[in-house]
């Protein structure tokens, strides 16, 4: 058995843990006050030099990072802090259709208040255009929001090159970059991005911590009201066990993990293609996130594969419409141009520090015979899909009757 | 969650599969759903006397697809014709409620596995 929903989440790190629990039973004091009681300072203290990790790891200032509650909430703020803050210049926002929904949704309101958000087309693999970025940029630009790397097709964008455009352009450049967060770490001073999204619970440490890194200068207007936390950016008092755990997972990130994370990831792609028929690789070849792995199998649903390979005792996940509470399949894969028939198969195996060679053979025997098993009784066969559309068919939309 | 009875459908399903010369063919759902069903009758006698489906779907799908069928067998034809998504969903012990379209959906290929057997009869007969 094995976990592999890295993208998901990851195992807390025990040395994040022991980093941890002083927060929890000696420095309990907040942040508040520096010249306050000695659990008070003691906290500042934890929190100021987990600030300071976080700002190398990006190469920056301490005072470019608020802390938040996590990747959601440095991507509201990233984008309607921007938007308030700028309205005076202008309302139109630039972004990518297979942002993940914090961006998605906060851009959604901001279209409901009015502004004018532009969704940049994507190729079959989800990168974005460059040429098109720049005839898209108006006058009244404020915000270009594009993500580092997709977490469900793994596809990384040209962020460095984008960047040189909005600079050049005097719009403001925010990335998520929850997903490539010390795999493919961003030097702020060569790269000339303007507001960056990372968390910690995608490299070991615990959730509820995140930060948004905010070039010196940038505008942006706090989302809630409340005290003097975080420069008055995000008021509320901080997380600081959370906070010194992410730093704690920052510390303690080895950069040749990256290179453990890549093989792993060129060793299930092998694999998958030997043994098994009728598949294919989601996202871009080589522009990936380290340890992203995903794919589509044909002819088959991705819930069941899912859930049988769960008996197993291997965790994966999958984009398809039948796993997730609303029903609707994935707008990344449909942003890519895939038929929903075909996305319903997909899979994204995703691997943490911790995974093994030895892991990726157990699952690949269990793997193979769940897709045969499945495929053995699909009415899905080499390209023979049947559909019937009228209405009296689409089952997702009846509403429950009161039989039961 | 599914219930126990839900996962050991799904793992040991019945009646999976193609038949032979069936007596009626009952076909719903559709690819941008995510579920389709492609169910078989044999009849005899006014009754089910052998069942088979074919499913492109979720956990829920693939069991309701079996205990439906074997719900069926054995059946007359005006009883399936009554057989409801409530009693498929039952017999598993209840569905999670964003899964309970599934059940319809096996419910549904057997009544139209029913009415395709009996257009078969009317044309025999004329």
């Amino acid at each position: 058995m094995a976990y592999f929903d890295n993208a998901n989440s990851t195992q807390v790190d025990e040395r994040v843990i022991e980093a941890m629990l002083p927060y929890f039973r000696e420095h309990y004091g907040t942040a508040g006050l520096e010249l306050s009681h000695s659990q008070d300072v003691g906290a500042v203290m934890g929190m100021e030099n987990a600030r300071k990790t976080i700002a190398e790891s990006l190469n920056t200032d301490p005072r470019a990072i608020i802390f938040t509650s996590g990747a959601t909430e440095s991507n509201n703020l990233a984008t309607r802090g921007v938007a308030r803050a700028n309205k005076k210049k202008g309302r139109h926002i630039i972004t990518s259709p297979i942002e993940v929904q914090s961006v998605l949704r906060s851009l959604a309101r901001l279209e409901g208040a009015g502004y004018e958000i532009e969704y940049l087309d994507v190729d079959e693999y989800g990168l974005i255009s460059l040429e098109q970025l720049k005839s898209a940029i108006k006058e009244d630009t404020v915000l270009v929001t594009i993500q580092h790397g997709n977490g469900e097709i793994g596809t990384v964008q040209p962020i460095e090159e984008i960047a040189k455009i909005t600079k050049a352009a005097g719009v403001l450049f925010h990335t998520d970059a929850t997903q490539t967060f010390m795999k493919m770490p961003i030097d702020t001073e060569k790269v000339m991005v303007d507001l960056i999204t990372v968390d910690a619970h995608l490299i070991h440490g615990p959730k509820g911590a995140g930060a948004l890194y905010i070039r010196r200068g940038t505008r942006i207007d706090r989302l809630h009201e409340g005290g003097d936390e975080e420069r008055r950016l995000r008021p509320g008092v901080e997380n600081i066990p959370a906070i010194v755990g992410f730093a704690k997972a920052v510390e303690i990130w080895n950069p040749n993990d990256v290179k453990h994370l890549n093989e792993l990831a060129a060793y299930v792609k092998e694999k998958v293609s030997e043994r098994i028929s009728d598949i294919r690789f989601t996202g871009h070849p080589t522009n990936r996130i380290p340890g992203l792995f995903s794919m589509l199998v044909e002819f088959i649903e991705g819930e069941s594969m899912l859930v049988q390979l769960d008996m197993f005792g291997y965790s994966v996940a999958t984009g398809s419409a039948c796993s997730s509470k609303t029903l609707q399949g994935s707008h990344v894969l449909k942003a890519i141009g895939l038929p929903p028939e075909v996305s319903h198969g997909s899979l994204r195996i995703s691997f943490s520090r911790n995974n093994t060679k030895e892991e990726i053979d157990g699952f690949i025997d269990a793997l193979v015979p769940a897709v045969e098993r499945l495929r053995e009784f699909s009415p899905i066969r080499h390209g023979q899909y049947f559909a019937n559309t009228e209405p009296e068919d689409d089952h997702h939309h009846d509403v429950p009757g009161d039989d039961w | 969650m599914y219930s126990e009875k839900v996962r050991e459908h799904f793992t040991n399903p019945k009646n999976m599969g193609r038949m032979e010369d069936p007596d009626g063919v009952g076909e719903v759902g559709n690819p941008v759903c995510g579920d389709m069903l492609r169910l078989f009758v044999k009849v005899k006698d006014g009754v089910i006397v052998d069942a088979k489906v074919e499913t492109f779907g979720c956990v829920a799908a693939i069991a309701t697809s079996s205990v439906t069928t074997e719900m069926a067998i054995g059946m007359t034809i005006e009883e399936a014709k009554k057989l409801t998504r409530g009693q498929v969903a039952e017999e598993l012990d209840g569905l999670p409620p964003q899964k309970m379209h599934c059940s319809n959906l096996a419910a549904d290929a057997l009544h139209k596995a029913i009415e395709d057997y009996e257009k078969r009869q009317k044309k025999d007969d004329s």
